[in-house]
């Protein structure tokens, strides 16, 4: 900041004990806040400056919307890896009831696509919004609330609640 | 959606053949699952009927059943354009997968 570097910089003589005293507050380094350096040995004349705070790489801190983005789709995460859990568990409880033999692989490949359903709605969500995309938070928070509840695993809840009746 | 929400074009886009083939390959697999459902709506009333349970034949699930694999196909294939071609194939694969999805659950509801 300003003042660190207007402190740091001066000329160290002749200094009062009293300055640093009288610039810092009661407090500072509770609030975080940067106190006006105490005088040491880096303040010697002939000592390497520091670099100015401005020399480094700005990183722009998240504001609260994309916080909040982030965090709704972290959570949406959860929610998906327990609907494939869910799915994991419902393809067990079902059998093919045909006999031919292709109805049956494609009745495993899609109990195993409905395995995976969750995880590759998941993925086709984040593809389709990119950084690009105008209002991506609403967009990617609806998508992902509409995929939870079309891939809601009835099979194992209904079983689930049957059993606990 | 608006030419805005879509990713910037690509320099050099899938080629014409290879969209066509994956575009070809899921309908193929959504055909699979819209057959087995047509054939449901087909077949099970008149069984239904025949034991003497034609009030309970579900029809709002044998319906469904047949609606949602060319619904969720169309959705896929619009959404997925002007996409690369890595990116049809995760979006026809959700679409796909969330008809198999539908359908199991549709088969345990009715």
């Amino acid at each position: 900041m300003g003042l660190d570097r207007e402190v740091s910089t001066r000329d160290p003589e002749p200094v009062d004990e009293t300055d640093d005293e009288a610039l810092h507050w009661a407090g500072d380094e509770a609030r975080g806040q940067s106190a006006p350096r105490l005088r040491d040995d880096a303040d010697a004349v002939g000592a390497p400056a520091e670099p100015a705070p401005d020399d480094e790489p700005a990183e722009a801190p998240r504001t609260p919307r994309e916080t909040a983005f982030l965090v709704g789709t972290g959570a949406f995460g959860v929610v998906y890896l327990a609907l494939s859990i869910g799915w994991i568990f419902s393809a067990q409880l079902l059998s093919y009831p045909g006999l031919d033999t292709l109805g049956e692989i494609m009745w495993q490949f899609g109990e195993f696509l409905a395995m995976i359903a969750a995880a590759l709605w998941f993925a086709a969500a984040i593809t389709l919004t990119p950084d690009t995309v105008s209002r991506r938070a609403a967009k990617r928070m609806i998508a992902l609330l509409v995929g939870a509840l079309v891939l809601i695993p009835w099979p194992g809840l209904l079983y689930w609640i049957g059993s606990t009746q | 959606m608006t030419d805005v929400d879509r990713e910037p074009a690509e320099p050099i886009g899938p080629p014409l053949a290879w969209r066509i083939g994956v575009a070809v390959l899921f309908a193929a697999l959504f055909g699979w699952f819209e057959f087995s459902a047509a054939s449901n709506l087909i077949a099970l009333p008149p069984l239904y009927s025949a034991q003497g349970y034609a009030e309970y034949i579900p029809w709002t699930t044998l319906v469904l059943g047949v609606l949602l694999p060319p619904v969720l196909y169309l959705a896929a294939l619009l959404l997925g354009r002007g996409r690369m071609l890595s990116g049809r194939v995760v979006v026809f694969a959700a679409g796909l997968a969330a008809t198999t999805a539908t359908a199991l659950t549709l088969y345990v509801l009715a």
